[in-house]
């Protein structure tokens, strides 16, 4: 049996549950539209340069909030579904099909960029030249897989219960914000601006506006490094405390209960 | 008599689930600082752009949204009840939807006032924003009116999702975009095209904002009074629209047999 077969199935069945989920595309829906209000301030200050910030933005907060708010409820919502008992008593480790759920719901965050760029070139009639386009890429890619490391880790908490919902209800913009997501970090003030690098957004947004311009790229080996080690560690952290709940849940038989 | 009775039971059930959700250490720790944070994100465009102006638009326009954004949650709120199994309770019940409805969602409201009002003076003092004194005591009112003109227009889209409880989320978050990209939030109403400005004018946050703006800038009093009144006429509107047709969707839910299957 081919090793990418349950990775396959899984995504496939992530597929079928997604499309018909208005809960699940929410974020793709939704969080483009950001770009119509940014662009229109940016516009009417004059600065229609900064419409390559306007895109970048949204695009990137489709993806964290595809990882905070859809990929990270996979697993509860397995267990509500009684799904999980079946998953974890299953002879495929339950990450082979848990990871690769987690990565398309992430990816899916992608899709937001059709609709922005729809509203940059349909209602502004602006068009944006990405001058390393494979850098743009290769930081989507990446960013997905942060996300997506970041969700795992989430996923993980909300074992925990209520207090971690209130985490994901709270901790959205404050990332935003210290990531320099829309506006860079060096508008922040001195104090906060050591936290920003400490969130994968950080260099996702650096590196997506650098690709707009024409300069040299620098360090660009050192950042893509550093986005998809953030990404890696924090799914690590949440694989590690996903693994010994579960254990946890089945040695006192509560795996399915919530 | 019994109206009141049963909008004063859906607001204790409101309020239950709100403390169910926030504690007061969560709600000032986790929801006030996403939403100062919202803002802040926001605003700080105003320091990209080095445009003092700027900033002081965005400050105010997003200290005032986020209280719309907090009551908004009437939206998805409006269909808790199908997801409770307790709807075909209340559509049944003699009593009318509506007071059931409001009540139980009215919770959002108060917490779009204090929401808003927290966030305006965080940021006027973050941002050193200045106030005229007396006319900053117009600010409570005017937030409670913007807050209740929101709310109006929640309840109708709360009606409409009610039907399709699923599309709630996305309804309240493309509103909430809507809102703050067309009512003067980001950029003025002007800025949009002639029909947009006239949609725009018929939506809650306009006019109770410009009357916001015009305290902060020292406008005079005729000219807060005059938007005000706008807004308790634009309210009004969504009021009625909202009270006529709660009943009805409830109806056609009765009527094709979907209030008890949640999609």
């Amino acid at each position: 049996m081919s090793p990418f077969r349950p990775a396959i199935a899984a995504v496939q069945a992530q597929v079928r549950m997604s499309t018909r989920s208005f809960e699940d595309l929410m974020p793709v829906l939704t969080m483009p539209l950001f770009a119509l209000v940014f662009l229109a301030i940016f516009v009417h200050s004059g600065r229609s340069d900064l419409a390559g910030y306007a895109m970048v933005a949204p695009l990137l907060m489709t993806v964290a909030q595809m990882g905070f708010f859809v990929a990270s409820e996979v697993v509860t919502n397995d267990r509500d579904e009684q799904l999980l008992e079946l998953l974890v008593a299953a002879p495929t480790p339950l990450f082979a099909t848990l990871w690769p759920r987690i990565l398309l719901l992430n990816a899916l965050g992608l899709v937001g960029f059709v609709e922005i760029w729809a509203i940059t070139v349909g209602v502004f009639g602006i068009s944006v030249e990405f001058h390393h386009p494979w850098v743009a890429a290769a930081t989507l890619v990446l960013t997905v897989f942060s996300s997506a490391g970041t969700a795992l880790l989430m996923a993980a908490l909300f074992c925990f219960g209520r207090s971690a919902r209130t985490f994901q209800n709270s901790v959205t913009y404050p990332l935003y914000l210290i990531a320099g997501v829309l506006v860079p970090v060096q508008y922040l003030p001195s104090w906060l601006q050591p936290l920003s690098p400490l969130v994968f957004l950080y260099w996702a947004a650096d590196l997506l506006r650098d690709s707009l311009r024409a300069d040299e790229m620098v360090n660009l080996a050192w950042r893509l490094t550093a986005l998809a080690g953030l990404g890696a560690f924090a799914g690590g952290i949440g694989a590690l405390i996903l693994g010994r709940m579960l254990d946890r849940l089945q040695r006192d038989g509560a795996l399915g209960l919530r | 008599m019994s109206d009141i009775r049963v909008f004063l039971y859906g607001l204790r059930v409101g309020w239950m689930q709100f403390t169910g959700f926030w504690t007061w250490s969560t709600w000032t720790g986790g929801w006030l600082l996403r939403i100062v944070a919202q803002a802040t994100f926001f605003a700080m465009i105003g320091q990209l752009l080095d445009s003092p102006e700027s900033l002081r638009y965005l400050v105010i326009g997003n200290g005032v949204v986020v209280g719309a954004l907090a009551v908004n949650w009437t939206v998805p709120a409006s269909t808790w009840d199908r997801g409770d199994g307790t709807y075909p309770l209340l559509v049944v019940s003699p009593s009318s939807l509506i007071p059931a409805v409001i009540g139980r969602t009215a919770i959002w409201l108060l917490n779009g006032i204090a929401t808003s009002l927290a966030s305006l003076v965080t940021l006027a003092v973050v941002f050193r924003i200045a106030v005229p004194w007396p006319s900053a005591l117009l600010i409570a009112p005017l937030v409670t009116l913007i807050c209740a003109s929101v709310f109006c227009f929640a309840l109708r889209l709360g009606s409409l999702v009610t039907r399709m409880p699923s599309a709630r989320n996305v309804v309240h978050n493309s509103a909430l975009t809507a809102l703050m990209a067309f009512c003067g939030v980001s950029v003025p109403v002007a800025f949009w095209p002639g029909w947009v400005q006239v949609i725009a004018n018929c939506l809650p946050l306009t006019h109770g904002l410009a009357a916001i703006r015009g305290v902060f800038d020292g406008a005079p009093l005729a000219m807060i009074a005059s938007n005000a009144v706008w807004s308790i006429v634009v309210s009004a509107g969504w009021l009625a629209i909202s009270v006529l047709t709660m009943d009805r969707m409830a109806d056609a839910g009765r009527a094709d047999g979907s209030i008890e299957f949640v999609r």
